[in-house]
């Protein structure tokens, strides 16, 4: 066999060896222990020191996981897939591994390279060994969009930290359509407690319906509903510590309410944002009783510290800061910590359809939608933009701009705000700061408004983040401004620019709508707990308890009719079935009176402690 | 009713399932040719197996199903597998009658599934509906909570509650002689000769508020010791720690079978001992159904009356307090019960025999000193054997034993002997009784109203919906009367338990059930009144001279 054949011979289809075929060489560079590594567009793919040590701790850190996964398949078809493989080393500890294992399933390896050159002399240098494991490679874009055809029955993905972090708006959206299968065979039972109100109330909801488009199963505690009994604490009394006991004394009915929900529902993961009331014992509780639970905290930890009482009690926490604020996350002792940015959810944040009426309320050459915080207040006096509207809530009437404030400074709907992004040439967004006058030099985070703007359709003019280069192609999708002084020219320029106005809005949508919906968020974000969590990973759910026991009754006609009436395709729990069992109203059938009996005997044993 | 196969609940815990033997016998005399099953938790099974009186054991075994329900370990599928095997055991298929005697909801659905001709005790009818059926079933439950003129030992409501046969029937237990082999081997393993010159001590309880001290056990143990006794403490293993104290507080005068002993050799150890002296426990049943004497501390909540050994020459002892017996939800700091039941009483006790016995019990003082009867047609009574300053209104307690034997009819109506109560109460009880006849006539006008409507041949459902209500104001009158008239309590509290046992299912049961219910109270009412009781005697009277 010629060096071609040998090629082509791990190639999964004709695309990926055209890939390969039309691919440039790159060139190969050498670690300290003298192994083949690679370096591709200035990043290096592999340890410079000793990359097959690297692959093997890498696969150390899963092989836990993957054991359990395989053990599921039991005995059958089982497919594992490498995200950036490089050069292959982590393929050929991987082999080592299955060589060692008895495995009794027929296992074959997929490596998914988005990038043809790196495959390419992947190939041509097969750092990995020649086993009896059948080992397929599919490379290139255009091949990978087969992927999830090629890819049936139970599998395991594992991302190659480096190579997967390149080509990650590749990789993503197809480990994404897998994973959404694996929700589909294996919902989750995810519980979402929103806040009472704030910012984090909507982020709540957008993540209870991302999770439930992935296709798990949610249930939503609303908790707004008690924000009237939660300002009346601030109206009984002026004494602040007599509000903020009654204050306390909610959110710990709350928290509990939340424990109580977990227990009774059999929540899988308990998923919070910044301001869910949870509180510490809540929270050792749900750890106690199995159920794991995740923090995102979409608030910026320099301004609100109460992440450092809670932070230690969730399973992950999730945050829209990194590098000082992971540190001290770390030095509390929170283990799972990971960066997952603000996102946009296209179902609300959508092009608006704007009526003339809509136009001539809402429309503004230059307009901004946000609180009126103390660097807003300042700049914006001194920006003197003519026809400029500022539409939001907390500005104070006495600030120099309150003449600019559009209809006495009520709050707008997320409907209006849609509106009123579209119907604005530039759309200003200034991220908020309690202590600076303009620009935040410092600011890290992108803010959820940067996403909204950009997922209606609409231009912005953003000011400079840290983190934003790596969301956004500044320039490109979206116009930034790194100081006040800056405004003023860049207003001028888009405002005679149309089209690249049209163009660059266009661009940023679709880049929200590729990267930055709460669905993208949420299956990042149910990845790493899944990764980290491994009874999270290992939920026995399988079919339903529902198909089950139809399956296993087959020959009883009063079960079968008795349990036709439940959906098959849910996760259903004792207490759901014995609700719809109507006492008092007609005979009880056999199946009835054991579900009841069933649900009487396990209340016994829970009050005898016998059980949970 | 003629039955074949008559299937006893007896999810209950050791006492209780030796005490229900007078009853399974009664059944077994009243229905000859009937097979008698009882079905049990797989923890008394053994206990069950020696009832001889029962046919069939069948277990449910509750240790190993439960753990299937469990919200994060367990197996539902598995459960409901389990729970139609269990359902198909054929000894549970074609029942006559079922007795469930058991209180909780889970039994009376457990007995639902059986699908029986008839069920009696808690049950669920054919909708779901939970009832109590029968009336002796209703009035043990009238008197879960508040048992304080509830004349009757527990026994004796099984008997009654049962077939009704005035015959006298002792508690039972079938001992093998491999069972005294094995008592015999534990106790000359432990020192103990097993000549009867030897005292047993069950110091456990189901509550601390229950359990004499340990110490006094101890104490106990050193002088009974000095006249020649062996002490042998036992217990379940949870109690080797209170067998422990008890061993070295005594300077080993004791010796421990905490958690060696199944149910044939602890029975047949308590079989061979002089004395068993025991808090109120399964033990003490054990003792009396394998002949031997006891003494009993009942302390707390733990009332005589209601669950001394049945039969005869057993002592039983409470403390004379005004709060003892307490309540079974009261909390108490002091254990002042505890007490006042002495060791030197206990030893007394213990060293006297037969015709010493009341003569020493009249000295002995701070506390209330019984000696259990059991008469030729199995009724209970406690003789009192001293000058107690507290104590039971003996009197009341006669009146409501036979106002219950009229009322619900179980026993041969004994009117003469239906006296008033004592002449000091006598304003507030006619109040009561007079209250009790109010709440009657608005019950009675109510029902009438509901079958005026329901009798319409076009009846107007919405009205009838809202008369039905009327139902639940008869209920809250009830409940207020039981608050404000404490000695009439029992009469309201029956009422109440029937009333919520109304079948509700269908109109036709409803009226039924309630016209049924009405009657009994009718006759309640008129037993209750002391004119009307005076009537009664007087009729009686005329009847007998005649």
């Amino acid at each position: 066999m010629n060096a071609v054949d040998a090629i082509e011979r791990y190639l999964a289809d004709s695309l990926s060896r055209c890939a390969v075929a039309e691919a440039g060489d790159l060139p190969t560079e050498r670690a300290r222990d003298g192994q083949p590594t690679l370096t591709s567009r200035g990043f290096r793919l592999h340890s410079a020191v000793n990359p097959m040590a690297e692959a093997d701790q890498q696969l150390a850190e899963i092989t836990d996981e993957l054991r359990t996964a395989i053990r599921k398949a039991d005995g059958g078809d089982f497919t594992i897939l490498i995200f950036g493989p490089g050069l292959g080393y982590l393929l050929r500890s991987l082999q080592a591994l299955l060589q060692e294992e008895h495995v009794e399933c027929s296992v074959r390896v997929v490596c998914v390279e988005a990038d043809p050159e790196v495959a390419k002399k992947a190939l041509q240098l097969r750092v990995w060994e020649s086993a009896d494991v059948p080992v397929t490679w599919i490379v290139g874009n255009e091949a990978l969009r087969s992927l999830s055809d090629m890819v049936s029955g139970p599998h395991f993905c594992i991302t190659v930290t480096s190579g997967f972090r390149l080509n990650k708006e590749s990789y993503e959206p197809l480990m994404a359509s897998l994973m959404g299968r694996v929700a589909a065979e294996r919902p989750m039972r995810i519980l979402v407690p929103t806040p009472l109100y704030g910012g984090s109330l909507p982020t709540a909801l957008h993540c209870a319906e991302a999770f439930r488009e992935i296709g798990h199963q949610v249930e939503l505690l609303d908790f707004s509903e008690y924000y009237g009994l939660f300002r009346l604490a601030d109206s009984v009394t002026h004494d602040a510590r007599h509000t903020r006991a009654l204050q306390n004394l909610l959110t710990t009915f709350l928290a509990e309410t939340v424990v109580a929900r977990a227990l009774d529902w059999r929540a899988d993961l308990v998923w919070a944002v910044a301001q869910s009331p949870l509180l510490p014992p809540a929270l050792q509780e749900l750890r106690h009783e199995g159920i794991h639970s995740a923090l995102w905290f979409v608030e910026d930890f320099r301004i609100f510290s109460y992440w450092r009482e809670l932070a230690p009690y969730f399973d992950a926490v999730f945050t829209i800061q990194r590098g000082e604020f992971h540190d001290a996350l770390r030095s509390l002792g929170v283990r799972n910590v990971m960066y997952l940015p603000c996102a946009a959810n296209p179902r609300v944040h959508t092009p608006p359809v704007l009526t003339e009426e809509d136009q001539r309320q809402f429309g503004a050459d230059v307009s901004f939608v946000g609180a009126g915080y103390h660097n807003r207040q300042s700049l914006f006096a001194r920006l003197s933009l003519p026809g400029m509207k500022i539409w939001g809530n907390d500005w104070p009437k006495d600030c120099a701009v309150f003449s600019l404030v559009q209809e006495n400074g009520r709050r707008v709907s997320t409907e209006e705000t849609a509106k009123i992004y579209g119907a604005s040439k530039i759309n200003l967004n200034l991220h908020s700061s309690p202590h600076h006058e303009e620009v935040n030099p410092h600011g890290d985070f992108v803010n959820p408004r940067t996403f909204e703007i950009a997922a209606c359709g609409a231009f912005q003019l953003v000011d400079h983040r840290a983190e934003l280069g790596e969301l956004f192609a500044a320039g490109d999708e979206l116009a930034v401004f790194r100081s006040g002084r800056e405004i003023a020219p860049l207003v001028k320029h888009y405002l005679t620019h149309e089209e690249e106005r049209r163009d660059m809005a266009e661009r940023a949508r679709q880049r929200v709508l590729r990267e930055h919906t709460y669905v993208h968020r949420m299956q990042t974000a149910l990845r790493f707990c899944e990764e980290r969590m491994p009874r999270l990973a290992q939920r026995q759910r399988g079919p339903s308890y529902v198909s089950t026991l139809k399956a296993a009754a087959a020959d009883d006609a009063e079960l079968l009719e008795f349990l036709s009436g439940f959906p098959e395709d849910q996760e259903i729990t004792l207490d759901e079935i014995v609700s719809r069992i109507k006492v008092g109203s007609g005979t009880l059938s056999r199946a009835e009176g054991i579900f009841l009996l069933m649900k009487e005997f396990r209340d016994w044993g829970r009050e005898k402690g016998v059980i949970q | 009713m003629n039955a074949e196969h008559i299937v006893v609940v007896n999810f209950t815990r050791m006492g209780d399932l030796v005490q229900s033997g007078p009853f399974l016998r009664s059944l077994k005399a009243a229905h000859p040719r009937a097979r008698l099953t009882t079905v049990v938790f797989n923890a008394f099974a053994d206990v069950a197996r020696r009832l001889p009186m029962v046919d069939d054991v069948v277990v449910f075994d509750v240790d190993r199903w439960v753990p299937l329900l469990d919200a994060g370990r367990g197996d539902l599928q598995s459960a409901y597998a389990e729970a139609t095997d269990f359902l198909g055991d054929s000894r549970l298929s074609d029942v006559d009658v079922l007795y469930n005697l058991a209180h909780t909801p889970q039994s009376a659905t457990l007995c639902a599934l059986m699908r029986p001709r008839q069920a009696l005790g808690r049950i669920r009818l054919d909708d779901g509906q939970m009832i109590v059926r029968g009336e002796w079933f209703n009035y043990l439950f009238s008197i879960m909570d508040e048992r304080t003129f509830n004349p009757f030992n527990l026994v004796e409501i099984c008997l009654r509650a049962g077939s009704g046969s005035g015959a006298a029937h002792a508690l039972e237990l079938r001992l093998s002689d491999e069972d005294r082999r094995a008592a015999a081997r534990l106790l000359l393993e432990a020192g103990i000769r097993p000549d009867g010159r030897y005292v047993v001590f069950q110091p456990g309880a189901s509550s601390r508020s229950r359990q004499w001290p340990p110490a006094y056990f101890a104490q106990l143990a050193s002088l009974l010791h000095t006249r020649g006794f062996a002490m042998v403490v036992v217990g379940s293993p949870a109690e080797k720690p209170l067998a422990e104290s008890i061993i070295s507080l005594s300077h080993q005068q004791a010796v421990s079978l905490v958690g060696q002993t199944d149910v044939g050799t602890l029975a047949a150890v308590l079989e061979g001992a002089h004395r068993l002296v025991s808090n109120d426990t399964g033990t003490i049943h054990l003792a009396a159904a394998v002949g031997t004497p006891s003494i009993g501390i009942y302390l707390g909540p733990a009332a005589a009356k209601d669950t001394a050994p049945y039969g005869n020459g057993h002592v039983v002892i409470e403390a004379d307090l005004p709060c003892a017996p307490c309540g079974y939800r009261d909390t108490c700091q002091t254990f002042s019960c505890h007490r006042r039941v002495t060791v030197d009483a206990v030893f007394r006790l213990c060293m006297a025999n037969e015709q010493s016995l009341d003569e020493t019990a009249r000295t002995l003082a701070g506390m209330r000193v019984y000696r259990t009867q059991v008469d030729g047609r199995g009724e209970f009574s406690l003789k009192t054997l001293n000058d107690a300053v507290t104590g039971p209104d003996f009197a009341l307690l006669d009146f409501y034993r036979i106002f219950w034997d009229n009322l619900l009819k179980a026993k041969p109506a004994r009117a003469d002997r239906l006296n008033a109560p004592r002449a000091e109460a006598r304003p507030a009880w006619r109040q009561g009784a007079e209250s009790l006849r109010t709440i009657l006539e608005s019950a009675e006008r109510w029902l009438f109203a509901l079958l005026e409507e329901a009798r319409k041949p076009a009846a107007d459902v919405r009205r009838l919906s809202s008369l039905l209500q009327g139902r639940i104001a008869v209920q809250n009158d009830l409940r207020r009367h039981a608050e404000n008239f404490p000695q009439l309590s029992p009469v309201s509290r029956y009422l109440l338990v029937r009333l919520v046992s109304v079948r509700t299912g269908v109109l036709r049961e409803h009226l039924e059930d309630m016209s049924s219910l009405l009657e009994t109270y009718e006759n309640a009412v008129a037993l209750l009144t002391t004119a009307s009781a005076v009537r009664i005697t007087e009729r009686r009277e005329h009847v007998a001279t005649a």
